[in-house]
């Protein structure tokens, strides 16, 4: 699924509709270059999980950040953007987290290679003008094919 | 003689414990907070059995494969424990000691989920001689997992809710152990161990080192 979006407002909206049908053990994978709007999404997500957008700010010095949402499930924000393959991941000790008990959010998931989740939705931003991104949905595993379902449902209305 | 055994690389602290013949063990469901649990447990099972830590004359630790986060903090503990005492180190592979709670003899196959739909797997032959491992310790597909598995297997652990459709339909005549053979058990440590002491394949505090299987591309800098 393709949606253009023309600002940074509207991003965010996209991400507020994305994160309504998130539940426990979810992972999200987003790529894009720098600027592309992943972290605007992010806060998207975050804002519609009940986690103040303030609180959301990139973690790529700290690599990971959790937030607890309003439903009580954390929302793991991940910015591999300094890591350089799977190893330093590997050492991170990610799998805890991401195959544990939270809705889990992974920045330049690129970073990941061989340890990329094989079940996830991936959204891949780019640039498309001053303030246009393309964003571009994907699920991978049947658990993705109804969130993503779901979510088309909540960007269409 | 007297050994300490801890596992931490599943949701159980496992604690083994030797005294001259005699075996015991600690067994604590704990999840994630083997940081926090791990070395207080220690202490108190010390206490409890009224031993010094110095009076321990080897160290046993479950290496892996297993959780990530796990694996560290069970081997850092015990390196922590036998370099301080001076003490040898005897690491234990935690499928090793997943493998003896089979109950019978035949063709023994321990599948713990290592998730990203992969399997921590070997496989070991059960009989009257004991358990003998019979293939390396693997990271596989369940595809593969398949492939490998002998006619007849008994296979347990906890990848099988997530796989037991796909095994059954493939490996003729599989036996599945239910969910009380799936834990680790403290004890299981002691006996990996006192062959590795008969055999003299000790480790010291320096050398002892995880067992992580991670997919070639991603192995870990010791």
């Amino acid at each position: 699924m393709k949606i253009l979006s023309g600002s940074v407002k509207q991003t965010l909206e996209i991400g507020k509709k994305i994160a309504r049908n998130l539940t426990k053990g979810d992972i999200i994978c987003l790529f894009g270059e720098l600027g592309s709007g992943k972290t605007v999404l992010a806060k998207g997500i975050a804002v519609g999980l009940g986690i103040r957008k303030e609180d959301v700010i990139s973690p790529t010095f700290v690599l990971i950040r959790r937030h607890d949402s309003k439903a009580k499930i954390p929302l793991y924000h991940f910015d591999l953007y300094r890591l350089k393959g799977c190893s330093d991941v590997a050492v991170l000790g990610y799998e805890e987290f991401v195959y544990g008990d939270g809705i889990s959010l992974i920045e330049w998931a690129d970073r990941l290679k061989e340890l990329m989740p094989q079940q996830c939705l991936k959204i891949k931003l780019a640039v498309r003008g001053k303030n246009s991104r393309l964003i571009d949905i994907s699920c991978h595993g049947r658990r993705y094919d109804k969130l993503m379902e779901a979510v088309r449902e909540n960007i269409r209305h | 003689m007297k050994i300490l055994g801890i596992d931490t690389t599943t949701q159980s602290l496992c604690i083994g414990i030797y005294d001259s013949g005699r075996i015991y063990e600690y067994n604590l469901q704990l999840e994630r907070r083997h940081s926090v649990l791990a070395v207080t447990t220690i202490q108190r099972v010390l206490e409890a059995l009224c031993w010094k830590a110095q009076e321990v004359d080897y160290f046993a630790c479950g290496i892996g494969p297993g959780s990530f986060t796990g694996v560290r903090i069970g081997t850092a503990a015990v390196k922590g424990l036998a370099w301080s005492l001076h003490k040898p180190v005897i690491g234990v592979s935690s499928l090793d000691i997943l493998a003896a709670n089979a109950p019978s003899d035949g063709i023994i196959m321990p599948a713990v989920d290592a998730r990203r739909s992969l399997i921590y797997c070997s496989i070991y032959r059960k009989d009257a001689s004991g358990l003998k491992r019979i293939a390396p310790y693997m990271l596989l597909p369940v595809e593969d997992f398949i492939k490998k598995a002998k006619q007849g297997s008994v296979i347990f652990g906890d990848a099988l809710p997530l796989y037991r459709e796909k095994i059954l339909n493939h490996v003729k005549g599989a036996i599945f152990l239910d969910k009380d053979y799936w834990q680790l058990a403290g004890r299981n440590i002691i006996a990996p161990a006192l062959q590795k002491i008969k055999e003299g394949r000790l480790n010291t505090a320096f050398d002892v080192a995880p067992l992580y299987l991670y997919p070639k591309e991603c192995q870990i800098k010791k």
